[in-house]
């Protein structure tokens, strides 16, 4: 029997249905799990929480669901060793739940993705770039050394930023799993909004929890882009690569 | 002229309402909790303020009066602050150690922000 | 709290004789809510009729909240294309950040409450001269431009067209002209009327619990911006997309739960003339009455007069015709199964009154009946015959200095580059990207729509620019590859008891219908906002914007531009 994946909803979540429709497309056994079926979280063996505005970033982007009670069952499960995915937003509240890094102790920030150097949203077509070795993550086991990832970057907060010391850790601890990087694979001048050390993706030391803040799952059919029409211009292809390892990964159990 | 002022909501406000709710389930035991924007506000912020939405305080000094703690990005503008006054459960302004603790829980997250208390 | 009526002389003895008595404070209100030029048309209704609405193709035409035409067929069903058009001028031009993206919420009510899921936005904005970084039309150039980032991002509706132009000539005057799009099952269209055989069945408010902020809203707008402005500050509402965000989503499981009972029921969104404006055209549609309990009402603040609550333009807020068997369902889900009351204060789902038989509008407040009156009377259109020049030479003094590149304004990138335009993953050619926006909405199905927004304010001739806005909207969607299908537009212009201003809104009327008159395209969704003139009285230049509307049937067949050097 293949492994259930709980799509998690917040009040606020807007990113959920092409999350789900990404995951089914690609071969997962994906559910929707919204915010007054928390229970049944339990149930399930991995998690992904998408992207949008959780709790309208009260306090701060992904403070309060980082203690919504729906996180309880996700930080259990992460300790268990479950697969735990969150982009954008989702990728906020696991730093607020200091599931990644993971560098300090349990429930504590020790990062976070804040404000764009420009202090305005930006929406751009971006890829990433993977920077660690594929063997670290069940996430990323299935692609190649420098594999390369369309996305779309959609934020007003996606800067990586923490003490000095800490970003120190998070390098020399292989957290960082993509960068950002330009089409033809170079890194210069790819960041579009200051993120330290061009990080795109943060993975904890188990590999088992990965925050990533752009959005492959909205480049993730032929029609999503230009250079992709032709053949069936409904299958998924591009960014649906990076959910296709996440896939393969939990019906492999 | 530039005043260093707070500025809250008249009507209800669910940040605040979050933000007790949480720090209650996180074990910080507040009754009411305030929040406002605190900075340097000239005359070119007018049209930010909506007399039927926002309240207006001119404050004394630039720290923190009792019972309150002002959280301000690292990498933010200069003088800008989130304030949080904190109550407690029998309506007094809560002391450093519950605004210490709130901070610590919620308000402030160390990474990006620092928190700054009253003396 | 009061607030300046801005009923005229003869309109308030017409009121007297047909009450046959004075009106309460409450039912003054409501009529000047009910009758301003924002809620009725009354100096434009005339001429809007000479614009061609129909077309083999149109479902849901003129006078509901929303046009839908017919898209496609997919697995045996017909869907339709939802398309909304409003202007939210006055308000962007006084609070530049609320007034733009409450006109988002506005327009995103509209196609929701059609039944429809809420699928893309475009934005067409006019701006005075931005050039100066601490002048006030760069502020509102920039709060605009955030507002309706703000909004759209969070609901998570992708921005997919539009365009912005600056000019002197809307420095005291702005144009915030926004479109939301939206795709139904053509079986499950919901109506913004209250159903045959209706007659007892609950009114049901969700939403934003109610409070003063946005008295005065619907009369604000249909007045000259003159230096009181500062005062009207408290008629700009507080846009809430957060909550947005949660209704929306509550709400297609309602449509959903409402499917699997075979209920039609009625769904109406709240905008000028708040609850009064709303529940009176709601019941008024299909033929019947309503009495209203204000007391019920879901408030933020206690003690608000009841004709605040009764006429005040909370946002986010909405109204269904619900048979009683189905009404405790339909709270469960706004209230528990997505926690209203839990995430915004007071923000539920609530019964406030009930659907009646007879043609009475009632409001109760504290056990006292404060509002009956006539429905059809409220209701009804409000006409003025005002004269207007035929004969209309350009009022606007220079056909130069139009600029239609932003980026200095912007921190030297387009101003859309604050919209997200990727979000639900359905779009196929982007903001910025192509002469329209495209989107793959259906999930399964190959359709394609595409959008685009046009008007050339440079063109001093009225008549002119008309045609002009709809025959460049119509190009820009044949440019990607697709069939225009549908047409809405948004006449801006000045000072309707000008002749000479109103003479340029009739002669962009004229222009408008004689190039969809050529493509055999149909208006079925438009909005006219007048009183835009500066301190001296000038109009702003002639300003008729124009959407279209297209479909493709195969979305592999989008045509991309040429990449430029």
């Amino acid at each position: 029997m293949s492994a259930r994946v709980a799509v998690l909803i917040f009040p606020g979540t807007n990113s959920e249905e092409e999350t789900l429709r990404i995951l089914r497309d690609v071969g997962a056994q994906a559910d929707l799990v919204h915010w007054s079926r928390g229970d049944t979280l339990p149930q399930y063996d991995a998690y992904v929480l998408p992207g949008g505005f959780a709790y309208e970033d009260r306090i701060r982007a992904g403070a309060i669901p980082a203690h919504d009670r729906m996180m309880d069952h996700v930080i259990d499960g992460a300790s268990r060793g479950k697969l735990v995915l969150g982009i954008c937003n989702g990728a906020q509240i696991l730093l607020e739940a200091g599931l990644v890094p993971g560098t300090g102790p349990a429930r504590k920030p020790t990062a976070a993705f804040t404000h764009n150097v420009q202090r305005h949203f930006i929406c751009r077509h971006v890829h990433v770039k993977l920077t660690i070795d594929p063997s670290r993550s069940p996430f990323t086991a299935a692609h190649a050394h420098d594999a390369l990832i369309p996305a779309w970057a959609a934020h007003g907060q996606g800067r990586l930023a923490a003490d000095p010391a800490e970003l120190e850790a998070i390098a020399k601890g292989g957290h960082i799993a993509f960068v950002y990087a330009n089409a033809d694979g170079s890194t210069q001048g790819a960041t579009p909004n200051g993120s330290a050390l061009g990080c795109a993706a943060l993975l904890n030391r188990e590999g088992n929890v990965l925050a990533i803040m752009p959005h492959p799952e909205r480049d993730a059919h032929n029609f999503n882009h230009p250079q992709r029409r032709q053949g069936n211009i409904l299958a998924p292809s591009g960014g649906a690569a990076f959910f296709r390892g996440f896939a393969d990964a939990l019906n492999a159990g | 002229m530039a005043l260093f002022c707070a500025i809250g909501l008249k009507i209800p406000d669910n940040e605040a309402l979050t933000a007790a709710a949480t720090l209650r389930r996180l074990g910080v035991e507040v009754g009411r909790v305030e929040r406002s924007l605190i900075g340097r506000i000239d005359s070119n912020d007018a049209a930010i303020f909506n007399p039927n939405k926002h309240a207006l305080a001119l404050l004394d000094a630039d720290e923190p009066r009792a019972g309150e703690v002002w959280i301000e990005e690292r990498d933010g503008p200069a003088d800008r602050f989130v304030g949080w006054r904190l109550y407690r459960a029998d309506g007094e302004p809560a002391d450093r150690a519950m605004l210490e603790l709130a901070a610590q829980r919620l308000l402030c997250n160390p990474a990006i922000e620092r928190a700054r208390f009253p003396q | 709290m009061s607030r300046a009526i801005h009923l005229r002389a003869d309109e308030l003895a017409r009121i007297v004789a047909t009450l046959g008595r004075e009106p309460s404070t409450v039912e003054l209100h409501a009529f000047d809510a009910q009758w301003s030029e924002h809620c009725s048309y009354k100096s434009s209704r005339t001429f809007l009729r000479r614009l061609p609405t129909l077309s083999d193709r149109v479902v849901v035409g003129v006078g509901e909240d929303a046009g839908i035409v017919h898209l496609g067929v997919h697995e045996g069903e017909r869907y339709g294309v939802v398309i909304a058009h409003e202007s939210h001028n006055h308000p962007s031009q006084i609070v530049p950040f609320e007034g733009a993206a409450t006109g988002v919420g506005g327009i995103v009510r509209d196609v929701l409450c059609m039944g429809a899921q809420v699928v893309a936005l475009a934005d067409a904005l006019r701006f005075g001269d931005t050039s100066d970084p601490r002048g006030h039309q760069r502020a509102v150039a920039r709060g605009v431009v955030d507002g309706i980032s703000a909004y759209g991002n969070a609901i998570g509706v992708p921005n997919i067209a539009g365009d912005a132009y600056s000019h002197a000539g809307f420095d005291e005057n702005c144009l915030v002209n926004v479109i939301a799009l939206g795709i139904v099952k053509e079986s499950e269209i919901v109506r913004s009327r209250a159903p045959i055989g209706s007659a007892g069945w609950d009114l049901v408010l969700v939403g934003k619990a109610t409070d003063p902020s946005g008295f005065g809203g619907a009369s604000f707008s249909s007045v000259a911006l003159e230096g009181g402005a500062e005062a009207d500050k408290g008629a700009v509402q507080v846009p809430d997309p957060f909550l947005k965000n949660v209704i929306m989503r509550a709400s297609y499981r309602v449509f959903a739960h409402l499917r699997e009972r075979g209920v039609v029921a009625g769904f109406k969104d709240l905008g000028a003339g708040g609850i009064v404006g709303c529940s009176a055209e709601l019941c008024a549609a299909g033929g019947y009455g309503a009495t209203i309990d204000l007391d019920d009402v879901n408030v933020a603040i206690e003690g608000m007069a009841p004709e605040v609550i009764a006429v005040g333009e909370t946002q986010e807020r909405l109204l269904w015709v619900l048979p009683p068997d189905i009404t405790a369902d339909v709270l469960q889900i706004y209230n528990q199964e997505f926690t209203l009351p839990e995430i915004a204060y007071n923000a539920r789902a609530v019964v406030i009154g009930v659907v009646s038989d007879d043609k009475r509008y009632v409001l109760r407040h504290g056990n006292e009946i404060v509002m009956d009156v006539d429905i059809d009377f409220l209701t009804g259109s409000i006409h003025e015959e005002l004269p207007y020049a035929a004969d209309v030479r350009p009022t606007s003094s220079a056909a130069d200095g139009f600029l239609t590149d932003l980026t200095d304004a912007f921190d030297g990138e387009p101003h859309y580059v604050r919209y997200d335009t990727a979000v639900r993953g359905r779009t196929v050619v982007p903001r910025g990207a192509g002469h329209a926006g495209v989107l793959c909405p259906i999930p399964g199905s190959r359709l394609g729509v595409a959008l685009a927004v046009a008007g050339d304010p440079s063109i001093d001739d009225a008549f002119e620019a008309g045609e002009y806005a709809v025959r460049e909207a119509v190009r820009q969607v044949v440019a990607v590859g697709a069939t225009p299908i549908a047409l809405t537009d948004c006449l801006n212009f000045g000072n309707p008891h000008d002749p000479a201003q109103l003479g340029a809104l009739v002669r962009a009327v004229d222009g408008l219908a004689a190039a969809a008159g050529e493509f055999r395209l149909p208006f079925i969704s438009g909005n006219v906002s007048l009183y835009n003139v500066d301190a001296d009285g000038r109009a702003i230049p002639p300003s008729p914007i124009v959407a279209c509307v297209g479909v493709i049937d195969d979305v592999a067949n989008v045509v991309y531009p040429l990449e430029s050097a």
